[in-house]
């Protein structure tokens, strides 16, 4: 067998094993039954820190969403750090505060230090039990803070992290719907990983932390590019827990061009492999179980996965097409002698590469199983078009997001210099 | 928090996994060696196709004034080669898709060489008896030692498309060289260094050989040139020249072979 043929076979294997191995937990998960010690009449008081940097055309709907919560007024503390703004962001946030002043409102005015410093900034004028993030981009539905206290009362007492089910608000363009369908399946993935406690990223839009906890944590790194994903590693690392809090809905905009989506994902790709290797102790670390095991691997391995699929893509698609391409010109682009077999249709089943075929649509069928489950999980309906957005989001979209992975991992090893 | 490691999990991923990469392997053993079978089966019917060409032949030259057998002749060994060259390409499929069985797949790719090396003589043969207006190319070509090659035989398939049956095109993988001495022996009387290689009409053509260029060569060794395809005068012209260049000339053939 050829070297190019085992290296293919390892990748089905080893991506066959993790969508087993999920799909393992999800039957599991169903035998078990949910969490039902839930106290009553828990409302603890809550602060929910919105960083903003020219965020003038989403701001005011962000606070309003904020101030629409249904939880008791006397116990919500709203802390807006305003990270440097130069747009109009500033007066938005006055405007709003001028007609709210029932509400405890704390606004922070600062020079622009990036997110991880407004975050701690807003950190330290909290006065509630358990403090929220809120992106200025993003919007929280009504009852999403009534069902994460309600989450905290009824599960352990160990966790320190629940996060949302984060969904893209009203997506209308092309990349939007795309994302949108992304998003809905990180729902359903992120359930089954707070399930095996492997949960390595506490949304920025309306994660619910426990106040004290992160404080004794240090709170945030303001030197990291995922400061939401650093935090959720580090209380990993003290083995405190994350939860996925489910039907607990927060929308955020998400990218609307391409080049929107590649600034966005750079980021998040950047920072995620520099958090991997910042806490490289815990790959396959028994001391810190599934989470050191299992998803430490998966994230390590996303990054090969992303080069070897980018390579491959190139090796099997791009190139044997550039080939056809090249054959075309040596003929002077006359395929007239061609046409003559274009309605042969080969039915010959032994000229196909069975074993390949095989394997590749047991993990098609997998992936069209899994994005069933997860619109069911998530309480959401594909739309007649929708379905069109599948063809793209299947065989395209992870070409492209390994293909910015790997143009990442080149920007790093060729020291293209990394603004923070 | 103590921390679990869900064993039981990983395990009951791990078989069914197993399960499934063993069902899928299992499909493509099993598909490989009916492949193998059926590649040995159309290589045996390629051996009686020819005995029966063979035969033809014999008849035909024992009982020369039979006018109607050339006839008959041209029509079996235009079908015989159509069988071959369908049974080749659809076994170049087989063994493109075949990862178990490869010592037994060159074997037939080795059967198929000796098979397009006998037909190839035997349609020069058949032509110099019959004068039946068909043009022969013997392709040099290697899988391994030649990104250039596909080229070649791109441009071969070009023509073959155009005049069917009255171009014969027998391809020669010389990887199989060091367990077919045959092809040695070819090599050294054309005199062959480098691939692609074509020989048409007894002359030799390194490297690739363009679209017009091939195309007039072609043309240049029909009997009948009327029925060539869309190649001006001056084209051909130009190509003659080029074909000094390139060609290696009979004689010279004839004293390295």
């Amino acid at each position: 067998m050829e070297f190019v043929n085992i290296i293919l076979l390892s990748i089905y294997f080893i991506s066959l094993y993790f969508t087993i191995f999920w799909i393992v937990v999800f039957i599991e998960d169903k035998k078990q039954s949910a969490p039902t010690n839930k106290k009553k009449e828990f409302s603890p008081s809550i602060s929910v820190i919105i960083p903003a940097y020219n965020e003038q055309e989403s701001i005011e709907k962000t606070l309003l969403s904020v101030l629409s919560l249904e939880y008791p007024k006397e116990k919500l503390q709203i802390v807006i750090v305003n990270d440097g703004s130069t747009d109009n962001t500033t007066a938005i946030i006055s405007s709003v505060i001028d007609t709210h002043k029932e509400y405890d409102i704390v606004v922070i005015n600062q020079q622009n230090k990036g997110k991880g410093a407004a975050l701690n900034a807003g950190l330290n004028k909290v006065t509630g039990e358990y403090f929220a993030c809120l992106d200025a981009d993003s919007f929280v539905h009504k009852n999403t803070l009534r069902k994460m206290v309600d989450f905290y009362a009824a599960a352990e007492s160990d966790i320190v992290i629940v996060t949302p089910t984060l969904k893209v608000a009203s997506p209308k363009r092309f990349w939007q719907k795309i994302q949108a369908i992304e998003y809905i399946i990180s729902i359903f993935i992120a359930k089954l990983m707070s399930k095996v406690d492997c949960l390595y990223v506490a949304p920025g839009p309306f994660s619910l932390y426990k106040t004290a906890v992160i404080k004794k944590l240090g709170g945030f790194d303001e030197n990291n590019l995922t400061e939401d994903q650093e935090i959720a590693y580090r209380v990993q690392k003290n083995n405190l827990k994350i939860k996925q809090c489910p039907s607990a809905d927060v929308y955020t905009n998400a990218p609307k061009t391409f080049s929107e989506l590649y600034v966005q994902r750079n980021r998040w790709f950047k920072g995620g492999l520099f958090n991997a290797l910042k806490y490289k102790n815990m790959l396959l670390n028994k001391s810190y179980g599934d989470f050191g095991i299992l998803q430490m691997s998966i994230n390590v391995m996303l990054f090969i996965f992303s080069i070897t699929t980018i390579s491959f893509f190139f090796y099997y698609a791009i190139m044997p097409l550039l080939r056809r391409f090249y054959h075309l010109y040596l003929v002077g682009f006359d395929i007239k002698p061609f046409l003559q077999d274009i309605f042969t249709i080969n039915l010959d089943i032994l000229s196909l590469n069975i074993t390949t075929m095989f394997i590749v649509n047991i993990a098609l069928l997998i992936t069209i199983f899994l994005i069933y489950i997860s619109y069911k999980n998530a309480e959401q309906q594909l739309g007649f078009f929708d379905y069109l957005y599948l063809i793209p989001y299947l065989f395209i979209y992870y070409i492209i997001l390994s293909f910015i992975a790997v143009v990442i991992v080149l920007e790093l090893l060729f020291g293209k210099k990394q603004k923070w | 928090m103590e921390r679990k490691i869900s064993k039981e999990k990983y395990i009951l991923a791990a078989l069914l996994t197993l399960l499934i990469f063993s069902l899928g392997l299992t499909l493509g053993i099993l598909l490989d060696s009916v492949r193998l079978q059926k590649s040995e089966k159309l290589s045996k019917q390629q051996e009686v196709d020819y005995g029966s060409l063979q035969l033809q032949y014999l008849y035909l030259t024992t009982f020369s004034e039979n006018e109607d057998s050339c006839s008959v002749l041209k029509v079996a060994l235009d079908k015989s080669i159509k069988d071959l060259s369908v049974s080749l390409e659809k076994f170049d499929q087989y063994k493109h898709n075949s990862n178990f069985n490869k010592d037994e797949f060159n074997m037939v790719a080795r059967r198929y060489i000796l098979d397009n090396i006998k037909y190839w003589l035997f349609a020069q043969k058949s032509q110099q008896k019959c004068a039946i207006d068909l043009v022969t190319v013997l392709y040099f070509y290697s899988e391994n030692d030649c990104s250039i090659c596909p080229d070649q035989g791109v441009l071969l398939t070009y023509y073959k498309k155009i005049y069917g049956e009255r171009l014969l095109i027998f391809p020669i993988n010389a990887d199989h060289e060091e367990n077919e001495a045959m092809i040695t022996v070819l090599k050294s009387k054309y005199n062959i260094t480098q691939y692609p290689t074509v020989i048409i009409g007894n002359k030799k053509y390194e490297s690739v050989v363009k679209k017009q260029q091939l195309g007039s060569i072609i043309c240049n060794n029909f009997i009948n040139k009327d029925t060539c395809y869309n190649i001006g005068e001056s084209e051909v012209d130009q190509s003659e020249e080029l074909d000094a260049k390139k060609e290696v000339n009979d004689s010279e053939v004839n004293k390295s072979g």
